[in-house]
């Protein structure tokens, strides 16, 4: 027989034999390697979910782009005696070190989180390193049947800059997979805008206004004016002395129904620590958006999320949306960053000096940022 | 050939795997598992017969094909063989022993390309009977066996100060005998601990082959 015949006919069968022989293994094996890829998952969500039944994979299922770029490796159907009980999720993000993966168990039906664990990092495990806090029950015990929006705040602040890093990096990771879940369980669009529904209806824009995210544009026009060092601090600001953290979210651009643009908007947060004087060991928060018109007028802060307990020391928890109107609403830009930068600046509002004295910092900080990205 | 120089070329066969072409210690092939998976004595008695049973697989198939594969595809044949029943193995250890596939998994599918499998396949039993191959599979395995587990056995007692024994089939079911006490050298358990532990058993082999060698040339 030709020899082009011959070989190929060789290689031909024997390659059928050994598809026939690894197909028949495949079916012998195919449900116990299942299972025990589940049980695997079962395991590790045994200790959140009473009475867990299964662990179904799912993540084929779903968006398969959207779960990488929330770093989300692996997705659960978690289901217990009474039918789905939530979907776990194993996500990943780097801390100080690459690679902390991590369980979270979300309720399918409301926004909030059923149990949260570290499964493996590589971080340091010594001294005020993120190693120990990692592996300590107690911080993963926090995440604990707490809301989706109390992620940023209910979470201990903990001491040393690489613990810092290593939560910092945690907390962005379930952020990430919280909002894969809300896109692709509750149904949630993603616009890009880190805002929830409550809180764009917050800033009490006309009907027919909407929002759309100029992020990258600033970002672009931002990089090619700054150096790479200032265009991260702009972004994205730790002052560690000051146990102050601040991050811009987003740009925003604001249109009439007509199309029209009717202004900007700054979608911003400022973490702080009151952990000394108040004794509160939480971190302090507030997300705010700072919006102003085509013409750089009619300025207007609203604080759409805070955990700062404004009343606590027995002030009109009012005083502080009256501090925000006689300083910073109906102004222009430049008249803010006048008075910011001038001698007198603005005063903070005593009795609620921490809440006044970081909002002021922070909306200062999102006014140097648009200054340097469309200032003169 | 008749029965009685068969049996004899069988012995030689298997006492060729087991001791004087070794294939670990002698002919020093096979080192990266060797290295990787001997921290734990279990790992290494699991890599055996997961080598073992591919090695007698397609040293028996290799070998009752061997007058009808072409001599100018025959490493190509031989690969997808060898290929076929490595994933066989990893998909029944997957299944039914899977805390032990999950030690080794990587190493488990490594052994497409060790060259121990595809050496005896060209060099033995494509040149010989079913049955030599058959012994010639238990030989080296059975080489190959030893010197996995007395690198494991010398790293994980000096290593952990114990020998764990677990049953495969069901990882909650385990027993360990500790065997040394306030003398624990975790060093043993790096990758750099493999490479000493089998740079030491090498250099005893090498010294006993030398004492054994001037006593028969003294005589």
């Amino acid at each position: 027989m030709n020899k082009f015949v011959k070989f190929p006919l060789v290689l031909g069968i024997v390659g059928v034999i050994c598809t026939g022989a690894l197909s028949l293994v495949y079916e012998i094996t195919k449900d116990d390697i299942a299972y025990n890829k589940n049980k695997v998952a079962i395991d590790l969500m045994s200790g959140i979910v009473e009475d867990i039944s299964n662990a179904e994979p799912v993540l084929e299922q779903y968006d398969q782009e959207k779960a990488k770029k929330y770093g989300v490796t692996n997705m659960y159907r978690v289901s217990d005696s009474k039918g789905v009980a939530g979907y776990g999720y194993l996500g990943e993000v780097n801390g100080y070190n690459p690679g902390i993966t991590f369980l979270l168990v979300l309720d399918d039906k409301e926004s909030k989180i059923l149990g949260f664990e570290v499964v493996s990092h590589s971080e340091t495990n010594s001294g005020t390193y993120g190693g120990p806090l990692l592996n300590s029950p107690e911080f993963a015990a926090q995440f604990t049947n707490i809301s989706f929006d109390d992620v940023a705040t209910e979470i201990d602040y903990v001491a040393g800059s690489t613990a810092k890093v290593t939560m910092g990096a945690v907390l962005t990771g379930v952020d990430n997979v919280i909002s894969f879940h809300k896109q692709e369980i509750f149904g949630e669009v993603d616009d890009g805008i880190n805002l929830t529904g409550t809180e764009r209806k917050d800033l009490g824009l006309p009907e027919g206004y909407t929002m759309t995210d100029k992020t990258e544009e600033f970002k672009t026009t931002l990089k090619s004016k700054v150096s790479d060092n200032i265009y991260k601090n702009i972004m994205e600001q730790e002052v560690v002395e000051k146990k102050e953290y601040t991050k811009i979210w987003n740009y925003i651009e604001i249109t009439d129904a007509s199309g029209t643009v009717k202004g900007y908007a700054y979608v911003a947060q400022g973490n702080y620590n009151c952990e000394v004087e108040h004794g509160n060991k939480k971190w302090q928060m507030h997300k705010f958006v700072f919006m102003f018109d085509e013409n750089g007028a009619n300025t207007k802060v609203v604080v759409v999320k805070s955990n700062d307990s404004l009343g606590s020391t027995s002030m009109d928890p009012k005083a502080i949306e009256n501090w925000l109107n006689e300083n910073f609403n109906g102004k222009t830009v430049a008249q803010i960053n006048d008075v910011l930068s001038g001698d007198s600046g603005i005063d903070f509002i005593h009795g609620a000096t921490f809440t006044s004295t970081y909002l002021r910092n922070h909306i200062g900080f999102v006014i140097n940022a648009h200054n340097r990205a469309y200032g003169n | 050939m008749n029965e009685k120089e068969n049996k004899v070329s069988l012995k030689a066969v298997f006492k060729d795997g087991v001791l004087l072409s070794n294939p670990l210690f002698v002919s020093l092939l096979g080192l990266c598992p060797a290295l990787a998976i001997t921290n734990k004595f279990m790992n290494a008695i699991g890599m055996t017969i997961a080598f073992f049973l591919v090695l007698l697989a397609s040293n028996v198939v290799i070998s009752l094909l061997r007058n009808l594969i072409p001599g100018e595809i025959r490493i190509p044949v031989y690969i997808i063989i060898v290929a076929t029943f490595v994933t066989c193995v990893a998909l029944l250890m997957e299944a039914f022993t899977p805390e032990l596939y999950s030690n080794l998994s990587t190493f488990i599918n490594l052994i497409v390309v060790n060259c121990i499998i595809l050496g005896r396949a060209e060099a033995f039993a494509s040149k010989n009977t079913v049955v030599a191959s058959t012994i010639d599979a238990m030989g080296q395995s059975l080489g190959y066996g030893l010197g996995l587990l007395v690198i494991a056995l010398i790293r994980e007692v000096l290593g952990t100060q114990s020998l764990t024994f677990s049953n495969p089939f069901n990882a909650a079911q385990s027993y360990t005998v500790p065997l040394l006490t306030n003398f624990k050298i975790e060093f043993f358990n790096s990758s750099a601990g493999a490479f000493v532990t089998l740079a030491i058993v090498l250099a005893v082999i090498a010294a006993i082959t030398n004492a054994t060698s001037k006593k028969k040339g003294a005589k």
